[in-house]
């Protein structure tokens, strides 16, 4: 009987047994072997040699002059600034932009919705390298873009490239590969809201902003706290558009880790890195939970 | 739109709120479906109006577009004097109790009922007590800082009116804000309103499809179907002088018995009911001799006789026992059937087995024609 079995604490482990172990072998696993490989020294054949050792950490802030002194380098800082930047910036235009998109699609009537919402998702349909290639298109030299403000003189001949290959082509591509992640969640939540709520609030002299601010954005925060997460947390490791559309000079951390693990060939740096990158998105979701329990509680209440 | 010339005659204040051939289609096309035909309605200051009528009858419509959640297709609406029908909800001096209370689940009980003062930007001190006299106003002072998820449904009923009550609104409108209430606590509110509307002096529009609150609470009701207004009254004038056949049969029980007009003197006219027998009733505007009419008398108003003594003979069919009084089912000779409320005072003569020969009268004046 399924409905005996998770009845005693013994039956419950056994029904969390599959789960817990996929998440064990898949998960734990290499995470330890991450962080183990972080605290070792680089084979310059790569791979690692079998020794305890921070170097891969100092690295990610010193470097060693001539003389073997270990020397301030911001040059790591400066791709983590840019990628949280970046990252961050893409979710408040992905919040932005798709904040309205949801609240529109809610708004319609239930059979028009399941169209709106599909043709949302249908952007993961299409492999997300080709989709990168068709940005680079788009974005540069001669594209459709790159020529009317040629045109208009706001860009000048000294550009080459157009905006491709710049933080901006790196922004366009973040927040068109993440907004549906906005979207949706956020539409979840609304589509839950009850909207005589909307009614309440004008009847009681609220206008459509003051209704919007005071009743659906504080009834909406869990799907926005997970729009953020969804957006923010692979935005921040995300590497495709940095490598595609911010060209071989801009990297983002996710280029970083890459680049270790394959032509550096350092991977204990790798592991740092990542490491990293793993503790921001750990501090994100922390942020995450602790607002959502925040809320949760008092809608709960 | 039957008593609106008269009404105006007699009342020189302007009153609180007018229709004017208010009519609303939702939907356009073969969709399209009309919720009032041309409503024509006024409602006095400081009276506690309701507007009765099943479901589908439009008078929730009627107060939607009061609120301004609707937009009028044609017609006016004037709140004291002034035209709204361009007016946002959030610019109209009215506050809606909804159906299912719609509180905000994410503010406090009293950060509720100071959602419309906030907005109105009025200072904080003000609010603060205007809050508080409002929550003492509903009994709710000691659950001030609750969420509304944590209260029960009556509970839930008296923020929601702290709530509609606190920017001093001109009119209050009600849209069935008892009906998921228990029964016990639905006659507990029906006091509680009448005492709210008295205290604050506010008009109050009340939307039911229950005929008891209406008749229990109303200064004055308007009976509402298929987008019309049928009858404009008080309790009194709807339960004893019904207009039309509908709001006979939708307030109270009644008897309907088919009748052809034999004639007419002033007020009244003489009929032959169809089991043959010739009885007075009151007349209604526009029925002249020899048409064929309806009749209502309510079971109250017919009394059992011994089987000679009546007016018309009868077969006492069925009898059904409710506490305070019985009703009992006659069959005329015709086959027509007449229900007879009877009192079961200590003392009062037993009712007739089933199947006794009995005879009625029905007492003076009870009769009504009416209009179909």
């Amino acid at each position: 009987m399924s409905a005996g079995l998770t009845e005693t604490p013994a039956g419950r482990w056994l029904a969390l047994g599959p789960a817990l172990l996929v998440i064990g072998v898949f998960m734990l696993v290499p995470l330890g072997i991450m962080v183990t490989i972080s605290f070792m020294e680089p084979n310059v054949y790569g791979g690692v040699h079998r020794q305890f050792s921070p170097s891969a950490y100092v690295q990610f802030l010193y470097q060693r002059d001539f003389d073997d002194n270990l020397v301030f380098n911001p040059g790591y800082l400066y791709i983590l600034g840019r990628s949280l930047g970046l990252a961050g910036l893409a979710t408040l235009i992905c919040f932005v932009a798709g904040f309205p998109v949801a609240w529109y699609i809610v708004r319609r009537p239930p059979h028009q919705r399941n169209v709106l919402i599909f043709l949302v998702t249908i952007p993961f349909w299409t492999n997300l390298l080709i989709r990168a290639y068709a940005w680079i298109i788009i974005l540069g030299r001669d594209g459709v873009i790159d020529t009317p403000l040629r045109w208009l003189g706001v860009m000048g001949p000294e550009a080459s490239n157009g905006i491709l290959y710049t933080n901006w082509a790196i922004l366009i591509g973040l927040v068109y590969t993440y907004l549906p992640l906005m979207i949706l969640p956020i539409y979840a939540s609304l589509e839950r809201l009850d909207f005589r709520l909307f009614e309440a609030a004008s009847d009681l002299y609220s206008n459509k902003w003051a209704s919007m601010r005071h009743v659906v954005i504080p009834l909406a925060l869990p799907g926005i706290f997970a729009g953020v997460i969804l957006v923010f947390v692979p935005a921040l490791g995300d590497f495709i558009s940095a490598q595609l559309l911010g060209g071989s000079r801009r990297l983002m951390l996710g280029n970083l880790v890459q680049l270790q693990f394959s032509t550096a060939r350092n991977w204990p740096f790798g592991a740092a890195v990542a490491v990293i990158l793993l503790l921001f998105v750990v501090a994100s979701m922390a942020a995450y939970l602790r607002l959502n329990r925040k809320t949760g509680l008092e809608l709960s209440k | 739109m039957l008593d609106r010339h008269d009404e105006q005659g007699h009342d020189n204040a302007p009153p609180a709120i007018s229709f004017r051939d208010v009519v609303k289609i939702y939907g356009a096309g073969a969709a399209a479906f009309t919720a009032l035909h041309g409503a024509d309605l006024d409602i006095r200051d400081n009276e506690f109006f309701t507007l009765l009528g099943p479901s589908g009858s439009g008078k929730t419509t009627l107060l939607r577009l009061l609120a301004g959640f609707e937009v009028l297709t044609s017609g006016t609406i004037h709140l004291f004097g002034a035209e709204i029908r361009d007016l946002p909800p959030e610019r109209r001096p009215v506050n809606t109790v909804f159906q299912h209370y719609a509180l905000f689940p994410h503010l406090s009980v009293a950060e509720n009922v100071a959602f419309g003062l906030k907005r109105l930007r009025r200072p904080a001190a003000e609010i603060r007590s205007r809050v508080a006299e409002m929550l003492a106003l509903v009994h709710m002072e000691h659950l001030a800082d609750r969420q509304p998820g944590q209260l029960s449904g009556g509970q839930q009923q008296r923020v929601a009116l702290a709530r509609a009550l606190a920017p001093e609104p001109k009119v209050l409108l009600l849209d069935e804000p008892l009906s998921a209430l228990d029964l016990k606590l639905r006659q507990a509110m029906r006091e509680e309103l009448q005492r709210l509307q008295r205290e604050t002096g506010i008009t109050f529009v009340f939307v039911t499809h229950d005929q008891d609150e209406a008749l229990s609470m109303s200064d004055r009701i308007a009976v509402l179907s298929e987008g019309r207004i049928q009858q404009i009254g008080t309790p009194d004038d709807l339960y004893n002088r019904p207009y039309n056949r509908f709001v006979a049969d939708f307030i109270g029980d009644t008897n309907l018995l088919e009748a052809r007009v034999l004639r007419r003197s002033g007020d009244e006219v003489n009929l032959r009911l169809s089991g043959g027998v010739e009885v007075t009733a009151a007349a209604a505007p526009g029925i002249g001799e020899g048409a064929q009419v309806t009749v209502s008398v309510r079971p109250e108003n017919v009394v059992l006789t011994g089987a000679e003594a009546g007016s018309v003979r009868a077969r006492l069919v069925g009898k059904t026992f409710l506490g305070a009084s019985s009703l009992l089912t006659l069959a005329l000779d015709d086959a027509s059937r007449v229900t007879v409320r009877r009192d079961n005072r200590m003392g009062h003569p037993e009712d007739p087995e089933t199947g006794a020969e009995v005879g009625i009268v029905f007492a003076p004046g009870s009769l009504r024609v009416l209009l179909p």
